[in-house]
């Protein structure tokens, strides 16, 4: 266990700078983009009511962006790397990368939880929405998992799920076929629990599918 | 002691090992073949990243269909190497190190004895992305020896390094071939002929020849010849032409024929010859 946590900071190092990149967005763009709500409300005192949804879709468009961000970055020298058969190799070719999947999807999960608790401070009942940005988050996870080792690329697998978020967190209108977001606007009620179910489905048969391709990985 | 027994490989309708039956032991064994011969699906069998469709490979007597102990005792340089950009040559170490299940201790220790054998000590702090195609190599070598594996597996390891590059890891494979299992795979006959004890000659998936160097000299025997250029019109059909050289000012070209070549003289074959042979089926 000692010895997957050293491979792992490792793996996280090896990110370089390009690891705070999503600690920008979070911390910084959405932030600031809070800030602009405030403002253009001319500080009325609905104002927390007019900013909930626009801070949460901010929170549903660039949160799952980091998640994709790290996971190409981490998965880059196990996917993509010419070399990536020598890691195979000596770590035991039947082993999966569920731990590095885990890895970073935890490590997305406690930044937002992060952002959250930040604003229980000017939103409070913001942390009711955390349970439907994880089930983006862990849909999100499992496809890219899957994608990437079915095209051997982490980059086609980025490329599928950032389309699909660019369209359905920026575009499509609410009830919109496969639209994820589309039961997840803040309009004071929550969706049936069967809503998801397609999703995670889908994010099932993925990882599924990622572990089976995974276990005999070549590039 | 890693012997493979009647493998089979295939991908799709293409075989790409068919019937492979060889026997690796201690010394330095040179892979020799075209390209598409199964040289690398061979290396990666031994290494559990293909599975084994039919036949079987032992390791010490125990089949790697079972567990795969070779590649936990293996040391394994890719044709192409380069990993973990953003780190330093010892972070890159430590990780190998890390997941070849080594102590800590162990890994500091291997890393320094490692990195001393591949003249990278002095540059164990820069980052990998900063090092040149020749220290990326030798790295890479570094990484094959941590542990000081029984079973050490080059796929063309001196393919793009420079002449003092390709000395240095001649050095090194030849300073460990005691006890040690070193198969190499390569285009390149020169490393064959200065590195390896045995030599083994794989064609369309199949293994065409298993021997020593000697012995892979004599295939070519008395079908060597070399003619000067202007006389090349008087040479019998069925011949293979190969290199074309100068000598005290007169061009010349060797050639290969299992028939006898009037023209020409009749030559010692080199390893090269050997191979040629194996290859064109004379």
């Amino acid at each position: 266990m000692a010895a997957r946590a050293q491979l792992l900071l490792r793996q996280f190092r090896n990110m370089g700078w390009k690891y705070f990149v999503p600690w920008v967005l979070l911390f910084g763009l959405i932030p600031l983009l809070t800030w602009r709500y405030i403002q253009s409300s001319g500080l009325t005192p609905d104002v927390y009511d007019y900013m909930r949804p626009g801070v949460y879709n901010d929170f549903e468009r660039y949160i799952p962006m980091a998640l994709v961000w790290y996971l190409v970055l981490l998965f880059y020298e196990f996917v993509d790397n010419p070399a990536c058969e020598l890691l195979y190799a000596y770590d035991g070719v039947k082993k999966t990368r569920l731990i590095d999947l885990l890895a970073v999807h935890l490590h997305i999960v406690l930044m937002a939880a992060l952002l959250l608790f930040g604003y229980q401070f000017i939103l409070p009942g913001l942390w009711q929405e955390f349970g439907r940005l994880c089930i983006i988050l862990l849909v999100y996870s499992c496809t890219m998992y899957g994608l990437m080792y079915l095209a051997k690329s982490t980059l086609f697998a980025a490329m599928a799920v950032v389309i699909y978020h660019l369209l359905g967190a920026f575009m499509w209108s609410d009830g919109a076929l496969f639209d994820l977001f589309s039961e997840m606007r803040i309009d004071g009620t929550q969706p049936p629990p069967t809503n998801y179910t397609p999703f995670l489905l889908w994010a099932a048969i993925l990882l599924g599918l990622g572990v089976f391709l995974n276990r005999r990985y070549v590039k | 002691m890693i012997e493979v027994k009647g493998l089979k490989k295939r991908f799709g309708i293409k075989t790409a090992l068919d019937a492979v039956e060889v026997t690796f032991d201690s010394g330095i064994y040179g892979l020799l073949g075209p390209n598409g011969a199964g040289k690398t699906t061979l290396l990666r069998t031994l290494l559990g990243l293909y599975p084994i469709q039919s036949g079987d490979v032992f390791y010490d007597g125990k089949s790697l269909r079972k567990s795969n102990d070779l590649a936990q005792n293996a040391g394994y340089l890719p044709q192409r190497f380069g990993m973990f950009y953003e780190l330093t040559v010892q972070g890159v170490m430590a990780y190998i190190g890390t997941m070849k299940k080594m102590p800590m201790a162990q890994v500091r220790q291997e890393t320094e004895r490692c990195l001393a054998r591949t003249n990278l000590s002095e540059l164990k702090d820069r980052k990998v992305g900063a090092l040149s195609g020749g220290m990326l190599r030798r790295l890479g070598i570094a990484q094959t020896l941590l542990g000081d594996p029984d079973v050490l597996i080059f796929d063309e390891p001196t393919a793009g390094l420079d002449p003092e590059e390709r000395m240095r890891f001649k050095n090194i494979v030849a300073d460990i071939r005691r006890d040690h299992t070193v198969i190499i795979s390569t285009h390149i006959v020169d490393d064959v002929d200065a590195l390896c004890d045995q030599v083994v000659v794989m064609m369309a998936g199949k293994v065409a020849f298993t021997g020593t160097r000697q012995q892979l000299k004599a295939v070519a025997e008395k079908k060597v010849y070399e003619i000067p250029v202007e006389k090349q019109a008087l040479l019998s059909p069925g011949a293979f032409l190969g290199n074309r050289f100068e000598r005290e000012g007169t061009d010349y070209i060797r050639i290969l024929s299992t028939v006898p070549q009037p023209a020409g003289v009749l030559v010692p074959p080199n390893i090269e010859d050997g191979y040629l042979c194996i290859t064109k089926g004379m």
